[in-house]
């Protein structure tokens, strides 16, 4: 793999950071009956594959709370879309 | 003067393996026996193929692991038998992750002290593959030659059961 000049991965040989990779983007999501995805970012879902929680670091100043879906899109993609609780907004992110 | 005649014969034929590091920063703190051990497999990886090492198999090496409260955590391993092979390494240091007493922000492994000899034998028939591993790895070299250190990088697995999704694999500059 070759990342862009300049990316946050970069480092020197002996200390080098480790970078995030499958980062979460802004998504458009509507909803339909039990706030279960029907169109991400403008593509309808056929399937949703999985669902699950996760509630974590609610010690901290940064706690977790998102509610993911697995989903198939129309055009045969298969994505993860969460609603962070916290934020009150939808991400999506490569399954 | 004496204690030059002291030291001298018992630096002989030492080399310094000090500079033999490799470590592996987080973005966050981790804990997970599993997640440790992918990372130390990474670094072994990373460690073997250090050109410096010269084929020269490892008679000791140091975990030094940077906790998460600022402390520092360091264990060495003196091998019984000078050894380059993964799964005897993995064997050796793998149990010393256990010993870890808070989650860490950096892991780092250090070639404390390398055997004088190679102890590999020449291979009769040149492995298959070889050639194309060699024009890959001169390929890689032009890309960093011309992007910059840093800029090849390989996606390393740290926790693939992760139910959050960007925290399944790293990415990872490789120098080798």
């Amino acid at each position: 793999m070759v990342a862009g000049s300049g990316s946050a991965s970069a480092g020197s040989s002996s200390g080098r950071l480790a970078g995030r990779l499958n980062a979460p983007r802004p998504a458009l999501v509507e909803t339909g009956p039990g706030a279960t995805p029907r169109v991400v970012n403008r593509e309808q879902v056929t399937l949703v594959r999985e669902e699950w929680r996760v509630v974590d670091r609610w010690w901290t100043e940064e706690p977790v709370d998102r509610h993911y879906f697995e989903v198939v899109l129309e055009g045969g993609r298969n994505v993860c879309v969460y609603r962070d609780a916290e934020a009150s907004c939808w991400f999506t992110q490569n399954a | 003067m004496k204690r030059a005649a002291w030291t001298r014969p018992r630096s002989r034929g030492r080399r310094p393996a000090s500079e033999l590091v490799e470590a592996l920063s987080f973005p966050e703190a981790i804990a997970n026996e599993l997640t440790l051990r992918r990372a130390l497999g990474s670094l072994l990886e990373r460690l073997l193929a250090r050109p410096e090492r010269a084929g020269r198999p490892f008679r000791k090496l140091a975990l030094v692991a940077r906790l998460v409260d600022g402390g520092s955590w360091r264990r060495v391993t003196t091998l019984r038998d000078a050894t380059a092979e993964v799964p005897r390494l993995r064997a050796a240091l793998g149990p010393k992750l256990q010993e870890l007493p808070a989650p860490i922000v950096e892991l780092r492994l250090e070639a404390v002290e390398l055997a004088e000899h190679t102890g590999q034998q020449l291979a009769l028939v040149e492995p298959a593959g070889e050639e194309t591993v060699v024009r890959l790895r001169e390929g890689l070299r032009q890309v960093r030659a011309s992007t910059g250190t840093g800029s090849v990088c390989a996606v390393v697995e740290v926790a693939p059961w992760s139910r959050v999704p960007e925290a399944r694999a790293l990415v990872v500059p490789r120098d080798d």
